[in-house]
């Protein structure tokens, strides 16, 4: 019955023991730790050292929530479908570089067809074939609520948004290509290059540029929006069956896809929605639906909304680094809810 | 579906992953992030990079899986692998400033002190004791923590540390005097509280 147990050292070392305090005493162990004690009373103490001590060490560390467990599962399933992709397209495109130029824009629509939304991954070997041997891809996502500055090595800067990922091939970038893709909003601040056009694929938008900056958002489920602060890019509407659609867009100009399917242009939303990078949240008429998912995104939240009325107004609304309290406390007056903050969980309640 | 995994051995689960079933290798994930995420906050403290680490090493290790040999333990495996890509990206992360992270101010409203003093007391431990683990370097907390919390064999915790098996157990043997010498400091407090408790049940009781 484990007589040889004199030390907190022999304690520790026991793994009957650690598994004992470690998964929150076990009944099956529990009874008999009890009967080990009653057996050595006089050990008891050393026995209380010991379970200290391994508490202590386990509660100098912040266990993973399951919210963020399942979260972080969802990327990796996420990533492991993309390395299926792209193993499938390396075997369907031919990597000889010889190939006609028609058999080549039929492999590209075949692969188009059979894959309907890998669009990403075509241009990049479309441009690039060399590079299929070795490639390094590299992935930056941030989660709800941040946000962070990212340093190309061509000398670009991106500004991502949060909820957002970008992801580009290091393997000759910035030599032989700048192409990148996005998912989500983020600012460019492209380094002047003319020999290579920096590329950004987002959704079925491929924007190119030779040195400018740039707002792109593309968040799923929303037509994806391209808004040009200086400088001059091209957008091209990739459609299947080579039908795409081009647009040139000046400073102060935005490119989005219509409702329709189609790539059109228009004078640039109020400039104060590309402020997101200083930290300004800017609501201008936009249903409170939108608002809730603006906001869970912003702060990195859950929002729960209970009886919403569906006659609530279109929202208006400019908050500069504001925490969540201060914004609800806001708009609570002027649409009449209550709510409450707890940790990661918001509640809004229209009911009262 | 999972049950079938519960009582395969690792080496058994890493064939599953060979012949590309997802499902064993999500098995695994379940399994270990739970460590890798408490043993990370031994090297660092931001949070944001170890999930991007946890993310990375589980997509690389599921591209290199035909390459990979799992022995015996896996936990071992990816335990290292996960070091060596923690400490690139600490590196890397200064490289790339983060920008302002919305701060919100959402606190839960404090317990009152009273029921933190009891609850630390009936654990038969307290806020001074834990305080201990302080006197630890860093090194020494990692090398109790890799033996201690994720019971791994002397031998696989030395080569995770990239030191030699008896420098190992010098290590944890020092952490632990210091531990114990810090038992016996705060003994005389901790029964001075213990008394200051019982005193206030019992005032409470009366008044």
């Amino acid at each position: 019955m484990k007589d040889h147990i004199n030390t907190v050292e022999d304690f520790l070392e026991d793994d009957d023991f650690r598994k004992w305090v470690m998964d929150n005493e076990p009944r099956h162990l529990n009874l008999f730790w009890i009967r080990w004690m009653e057996k050595y009373p006089d050990k008891v103490v050393t026995l209380r050292e010991a379970k200290t001590i391994l508490e202590n060490l386990r509660e100098e560390t912040v266990p993973l929530g399951d919210d963020k467990k399942q979260q972080i599962r969802v990327h990796i399933k996420e990533s492991l479908k993309k390395t299926k992709r792209r193993a499938q397209q390396e075997r369907n495109l031919p990597r000889d570089n010889n190939i006609s130029w028609i058999l080549k824009i039929a492999v590209v629509l075949l692969v188009t067809l059979i894959a309907g939304g890998i669009y990403k991954d075509l241009i990049f070997k479309k441009s690039d074939p060399v590079s299929v041997a070795h490639e390094e891809w590299v992935v930056r996502s941030n989660a709800k609520g941040q946000k962070s500055k990212i340093h190309l090595p061509d000398g670009s800067t991106v500004i991502l948004n949060a909820d957002s990922q970008l992801e580009f091939n290091k393997t000759g970038f910035g030599l032989t290509h700048r192409n990148v893709v996005l998912e989500g909003e983020a600012f460019f601040d492209v380094a002047h290059d003319t020999l290579r056009p920096f590329k950004v694929t987002s959704g079925t938008l491929l924007t190119t540029a030779l040195g400018t900056s740039f707002n792109i958002k593309a968040y799923r489920s929303f037509p994806t929006e391209v808004y040009l602060t200086t400088g001059k890019v091209e957008i091209r509407h990739q459609l299947e069956q080579s039908k795409d659609e081009k647009i040139f867009l000046n400073p102060g100009e935005e490119a989005l896809v219509n409702e329709s399917n189609h790539l059109v242009k228009q004078k640039g939303k109020n400039i104060k929605h590309f402020q997101w990078k200083e930290g300004v949240l800017f609501f201008e008429k936009i249903p409170f639906s939108e608002v809730v998912k603006q906001l869970e995104r912003w702060y990195g939240v859950d929002i729960k909304v209970l009886g919403q009325d569906a006659k609530t107004p279109l929202i208006n609304g400019e908050f500069k680094q504001e925490t969540l309290k201060n914004v609800l406390e806001t708009m609570k007056y002027s649409l009449d809810f209550s709510f409450q903050i707890q940790q990661e969980h918001v509640t809004i309640d229209f009911r009262t | 579906m999972n049950q079938k995994f519960e009582n395969s051995t690792d080496k058994e689960l890493w064939e599953y992953v060979k012949l590309n079933n997802e499902d064993a290798f999500m098995f695994l994930y379940d399994n270990r992030v739970d460590d890798l995420y408490r043993y990370a906050q031994r090297i660092t403290q931001n949070f944001d990079l170890i999930e991007d680490s946890i993310q990375e090493v589980f997509t690389r290790l599921w591209e290199n899986r035909q390459k990979i040999i799992i022995t015996e333990s896996f936990k071992f495996y990816v335990l290292r692998t996960f070091k060596r890509e923690l400490l690139l990206q600490v590196k890397k992360a200064s490289k790339i400033t983060l920008l302002e992270k919305t701060s919100c101010s959402m606190s839960i409203a404090n317990n009152s002190e009273a029921v933190i003093i009891e609850d630390e007391i009936s654990n038969g431990k307290m806020d001074l004791l834990r305080r201990s683990m302080e006197h630890l370097s860093k090194r020494q907390r990692e090398a109790l923590h890799l033996r201690y919390i994720d019971s791994m064999s002397y031998e696989e915790v030395a080569e995770i540390m990239n030191i030699q098996v008896p420098t190992l157990y010098n290590m944890i043997f020092r952490a632990i005097k210091i531990l114990k010498q810090d038992f016996k400091k705060y003994s005389f407090k901790y029964k001075m509280v213990m008394l200051i408790y019982i005193f206030d049940i019992f005032f409470n009781n009366f008044c």
